[in-house]
């Protein structure tokens, strides 16, 4: 038989029994939402795109832990004490670029609104890509001389500019007068990296910190390729070493990361050192498709067996009209994929869809409490992938089903289906 | 055309054994319209079964078109079954969920045709049993004398060497039964088809070439 006959027999024994398909595509329809959903939030945070082009080149130091004794722990973001010691100093890494998130109260003739931004170095314009539609990124000279200086995003503008380039235009902030030098094009929220409204150089609060081991700020490392990851690692714990033998004795200091956007994604806000990197976070998205497969597989599986006594008379008829064991086994499998690619697709179009309607819910990171921009970015890899499970999952869940089915004998079987 | 040589069925359930077929001997010539006759439950149904290749004797030899096929493999086998017999069911058998098109197609799915000639060939078929109005129709909307056509359709469509007839007649009044009659005595004649039929009714089996009679798994004549 061909693969066209199957379709049409399949979908023919698919109408005539609508419950069945029904519950069948329903259950393969929701797997493959959650699936995409999943998928497309990982895709999102992981994967390259402007303005974070380099992300599979980035590595991250977020979050920094310090033990007094067995009592007291503190963990938090990196301090202005450390900047010293995992910046300039990793030669494995091309670049190095120190940020902090911050808000704004922007003050104009019209009032204040408050913005969220980065405080950020000159570094950070090379590791991003920025989409300038105006003006231009501050300069070393300009950060060294703590320029009063900012980057806005074209909502920002429009909010305080109308339609004008707010290039050369000026705002209060904190009660000193900033000048805007560049305006970018909005940036999506889901570029944890670089997401902000508006960016001012960092010298014009450092000077304010404490040059302590924690504070609130974040290290980028770009790599010249991923080969340097291992390298630009092991001299942050190298460093972090060296600063742990500074301490008082029982004093110590766990720097978490450097994270790819891959871990960082996965490590969340517990102890940095219960955090085993890329194998936690592999295990994690396994099990996550484990689970995710296991029950639509024992569902659809149930689901056909079940029928099994309801398709006796059929199978039964079709072997004695010539259907070999391995014709069932092909029919039944290949109704099965229908049915799973059927609930895929549709299970697909949906998380689309999802995407869009409650990009709010799935893409806010929860640091950030204002809602901002978002770009939901499709990899074709997601697609790809999710059209792969579902083949999977369509013979998986059909095989035993269908080896059972066509090994029933077509004289009992029938005798079955006698009135 | 078909030989049994010593055919014994024996039906284990946990209690009894059932002797469905004891020790026949049976010779069926290439051509030949037979009939077979008996009360319920002698074993006619087993002996179409073992005979079409659905069931295996418990002992003795099948042979069917000089060969024995038993031991053969279920993909052989199948082969047997799609291109030498045509079977029509004691009760139809059809597939509900199949239009009568579609159920009539069904053993020409299993060789190689391309699809124009599956079309040509089922509506033939349909058309030889008086159906063709009813080509799209679907089993439950048919009446019993309409779906016993079908079966008979749907065991002609490929055109075999055997056709097994379990009371093809049974479900039917005397004049759609006497037009059964008449379909299967013209693919004897025309086609040259040998036929086995199981039948109750001594007119019809009179207007076969031959009858033998069961009783009890036993071939009394
Ligand atoms: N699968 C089975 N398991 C156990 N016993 C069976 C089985 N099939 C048939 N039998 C027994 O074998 C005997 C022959 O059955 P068969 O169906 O061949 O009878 P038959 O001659 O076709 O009867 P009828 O005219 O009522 O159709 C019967 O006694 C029946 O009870
Ligand atoms: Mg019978």
């Amino acid at each position: 038989m061909k693969w066209i006959t199957y379709t049409k027999l399949a979908l023919k024994t698919l109408w005539s029994n609508k419950f069945f398909a029904f519950m069948s595509v329903v259950g393969v329809a929701v797997t493959i939402l959650l699936l995409m959903l999943a998928s497309i939030q990982w895709d999102n945070a992981i994967s390259p795109k402007a303005p974070e082009v380099n992300l599979d080149r980035t590595l991250i130091v977020k979050r920094v832990k310090l033990e007094r004794g067995n009592d007291n722990t503190w963990m938090s973001g990196v301090g202005r004490g450390l900047i010293g010691f995992i910046t300039d100093s990793i030669k494995s890494a091309q670049t190095v670029s120190v940020f902090m998130s911050s808000e704004l109260n922007i003050t104009m003739d019209q009032g204040t609104s408050q913005h969220s931004a980065l405080m950020v170095d000159p570094n950070f314009w090379q590791i991003h890509q920025f989409e300038f539609i105006d003006g231009r990124p501050f300069t070393q000279p300009e950060y060294d001389a703590k320029a009063q200086v900012v980057v806005i995003n074209q909502n920002v503008n429009r909010i305080l500019f109308g339609e004008e380039s707010g290039v050369g235009k000026t705002m209060v902030i904190r009660g000193q007068v900033y000048t805007v030098i560049g305006v970018v094009a909005d940036i999506s929220i889901t570029c944890h990296n670089a997401y902000a409204e508006a960016w001012a150089p960092l010298s014009l609060v450092m000077q304010r910190m404490n040059a302590d081991y924690l504070g609130s700020l974040s290290v980028l490392y770009l790599a010249k390729s991923k080969a340097d990851f291992s390298a630009i690692k092991s001299e942050v714990k190298e460093a972090e070493r060296k600063i742990n033998t500074t301490l008082e004795k029982d004093m110590r200091l766990f720097i978490a990361g450097p994270d790819t956007s891959l871990e960082a994604y996965f490590r969340g806000y517990g102890d940095p050192e219960e955090f085993n990197g890329a194998v936690d976070a592999w295990i994690d998205i396994i099990i996550r498709l484990l689970i995710l497969m296991i029950i639509p597989t024992i569902n659809l599986i149930a689901l056909n067996l079940t029928r099994i006594d309801e398709r006796k008379e059929e199978i039964a008829v079709r072997k004695s009209f010539g259907a070999s064991r391995w014709v069932i086994v092909r029919q039944l499998l290949y109704e099965n994929i229908v049915v799973c690619f059927i609930g895929g697709v549709i299970g697909l179009l949906v998380s689309i869809w999802c995407a869009y309607a409650f990009s709010e819910l799935l893409f806010e990171p929860s640091w950030n409490q204002s809602f901002g921009h978002v770009d939901v970015h499709f990899s074709p890899y997601v697609f790809i992938g999710s059209l792969v499970f579902v083949f999977i999952l369509g013979i998986l869940s059909g095989i035993v089903p269908a080896y059972k089915t066509a090994k029933l004998s077509p004289a009992l079987a029938l005798k079955g289906g006698e009135q | 055309m078909i030989q049994l040589h010593d055919v014994t069925k024996i039906y284990r359930t946990r209690s009894v054994e059932t002797v469905a077929l004891d020790s026949i001997n049976l010779t069926v010539d290439k051509g030949e319209f037979i009939s077979v006759m008996g009360p319920s439950g002698c074993g006619k149904s087993t002996l179409l079964n073992i005979v079409g290749l659905l069931d295996n004797p418990s002992k003795g030899l099948v042979t069917i078109d000089g060969k024995q096929w038993d031991k053969q493999s279920d993909k052989v086998i199948a082969q047997v079954r799609n291109r030498t017999i045509g079977f029509i069911f004691q009760s139809f058998h059809l597939i509900n969920a199949l239009s009568v098109t579609d159920n009539v197609e069904v053993p020409l799915l299993y060789r190689n045709v391309g699809s124009k000639e599956r079309k040509r060939l089922v509506a033939e078929a349909i058309e030889r049993v008086g159906l063709s109005h009813r080509a799209k129709h679907f089993p439950a909307e048919l009446s019993g004398g309409q779906c016993q056509r079908v079966a008979i359709a749907r065991a002609i469509v490929g055109n075999p060497q055997i056709i097994l007839a379990d009371e093809p007649t049974g479900n039917l009044d005397s004049r759609n039964g006497a037009e059964v009659m008449n379909i299967l005595n013209s693919l004897n004649a025309d086609m040259g088809a040998t036929i086995v039929m199981v039948t109750h009714d001594e007119n019809l089996a009179e207007k076969t070439g031959r009858t033998i009679r069961f009783f009890d798994g036993r071939q009394v004549q």
